[in-house]
């Protein structure tokens, strides 16, 4: 008689494989309930924008790239609706407060260089985004990998 | 990993590959759309739809189904007895593999 796949799991049982398919699944639920890294692209392309262009060009103009964050607000509603609900994490790790505040002191770094050229307006944009996008990706990183912690350890 | 903090379980249920990925992927969730488990987990929908339905008869998970805005609806998601056996049982997954890990040291 020929074996389920249950029946073969349960035959070749290996503890480590069994904890590597439940972290597999989690991640994957995991990534599935994220927002697409175009919508990151695009709000640090924002945030970056905005952060270089401040006593460059007049207010109205950087009044005008602000309100470029209701469009993405409605994206990031609409992806969100599509996707998993995570849980809350309740005791984030001290690597997700340090990119934070890696990234705020960048975006408050970036008000003491002053560009004086169109080509200074550029690198600093590129420096900010780069920083920024550093910060997020790992910030990502570590919630993803506090989330699976506390899906294997936290009961309630 | 870190040390488990709760005490190590071996949970029968969750002793069939399926279940436990089941139980994995809606660990770290709210709640997910049985949509959103079948695209993650790639598995049919008989399946997935015949394993909720022992783990739901077991206690494990809970199913919603609604109908919003005239789509259909079933949403799913671990209860806390199912959050607490597969909490136990990882624990015991971990506990064997450092075992394993110890004799052969």
């Amino acid at each position: 008689m020929a074996l389920t796949e249950e029946q073969l799991w349960k035959e070749d049982f290996s503890a480590q494989q069994a904890l590597a398919e439940a972290e597999d699944a989690s991640t994957a639920m995991l990534k599935a309930a994220e927002v697409p890294r175009a919508f990151m692209f695009c709000c640090i392309a924002l945030i970056s924008t905005v952060l270089t262009l401040i006593n460059v060009v007049p207010w109205s103009v950087i009044l005008c790239l602000v309100a470029l964050a209701i469009p993405l607000g409605w994206w990031y509603f609409r992806e969100s609706r599509k996707r998993p609900k995570p849980r809350y994490l309740m005791t984030p790790s001290a690597a997700q407060a340090g990119y934070m505040i890696l990234a705020i002191i960048a975006m408050q770094g970036s008000q003491y260089w002053v560009p004086d050229s169109w080509v200074v307006v550029v690198v600093k944009g590129v420096v900010i985004f780069g920083v920024w996008w550093f910060c997020l990706s790992r910030l990502r990183g570590v919630v993803l990998k506090d989330r699976l912690k506390e899906a294997y350890e936290r009961p309630i | 990993m870190s040390a488990p903090s709760k005490q190590p379980k071996f949970d029968e249920q969750m002793h069939s590959s399926v279940r436990l990925r089941i139980c994995a992927g809606l660990a770290p969730l709210r709640w997910a759309e049985f949509d959103h488990l079948r695209d993650s987990l790639e598995i049919t929908d008989a399946v997935l739809g015949k394993q909720l339905q022992e783990l739901a008869e077991a206690g494990y998970v809970t199913i919603q189904r609604f109908t919003k805005r005239g789509r259909d609806h079933v949403r799913v998601f671990l209860s806390k007895y199912g959050r607490k056996a597969y909490v136990g049982h990882i624990a015991a997954l971990r506990a064997v593999t450092e075992d394993d890990a110890t004799r052969n040291a």
